[in-house]
């Protein structure tokens, strides 16, 4: 798995690419997270259209960062979510819970 | 590596064993891709069958093995008229909390809940899920998936 974090003035985007399953993912995006919640930026934006696979640990950690983000007086907003993710997502309930968004742009707008 | 015991119980049409590695399940998603592409089975599903089957396969490592490179799993699958069958066994811990896999314990996870979805996924997308633990010694992890058709030519299409 493989994570970019590029800057959009006060909003940072984080790109994941391969794989969130146990032991692969998992961890490299909670630690993309905190690196940019330690910076001190609190709007992210989550952009998950590289993401291949994602298991129930995936999904856990998506959760934790999800919360990790607003219990710091963040937001996290989610975009670009395959297909495959999104049926997923829909089966967990969580597609009412997580903020998400077709694309970056719009993701961006949303905090704007 | 102990190995994974055979499963007797009823004909599989093919069957595998792969070392107890995270990595090893892909050559468990080619069987299951290739089975439920001959199923008829939409993509959209087939990716749900692999996330079942990761699901179960990663537990047997994390819970009935206690790690990787501990144990063998073996994978065997078959189709009939009605249903795909696929079945993980292994030669780990035994899965004590059985009561766990009844529908009526099965339960949608708290939304803010970081873990317990992995039996709720499989529960999801498969149309049943079975565990025996056979001789004492090996365990049995059935799941099973009814065909998109439930023709006999389209299931006689799969098994060959």
């Amino acid at each position: 798995m493989r994570t970019s974090i590029t800057d959009r003035g006060d909003i940072k985007i984080i790109e994941i690419q391969g794989k969130i399953t146990i032991g692969e993912g998992d961890i490299q995006m909670r630690k993309a997270i905190n690196e940019v919640l330690a910076a001190g930026s609190r709007n992210i934006v989550l952009d998950l259209g590289g993401v291949r696979y994602i298991d129930s640990s995936g999904i856990g950690e998506l959760v934790s960062c999800y919360t990790t983000c607003n219990n710091r007086g963040g937001q996290l907003l989610i975009c670009n979510i395959p297909p495959n993710i999104y049926s997923l997502l829909q089966l967990t309930g969580l597609l009412t819970v997580f903020q998400i968004h077709d694309s970056v742009e719009d993701a961006m707008q949303a905090f704007n | 590596m102990n190995d994974a015991g055979n499963f007797q119980l009823m004909h599989f049409d093919k069957s595998i064993a792969i070392p107890g590695y995270f990595k090893s399940i892909e050559a468990i998603y080619r069987i299951v891709a290739q089975a439920a592409e001959g199923c008829g089975f939409a993509k959209s599903t087939i990716h749900l069958l692999q996330v079942a089957v990761w699901e179960a396969f990663s537990n047997i490592i994390r819970h009935a093995y206690g790690g990787e490179g501990i144990g063998k799993v073996q994978c065997h699958y078959s189709v009939d008229e009605q249903k795909m069958t696929i079945v993980l066994c292994d030669t780990g811990k035994e899965f004590k909390s059985i009561h766990l896999l009844s529908r009526d314990c099965i339960q949608p996870p708290q939304p803010f809940a970081t873990g317990g979805r992995g039996l709720y996924l499989l529960d999801q997308i498969m149309d049943e899920i079975h565990y025996y633990r056979q001789n004492d010694s090996v365990n049995v992890f059935v799941m099973k998936k009814r065909l998109p058709s439930q023709s006999g030519v389209l299931a006689n299409k799969c098994n060959k």
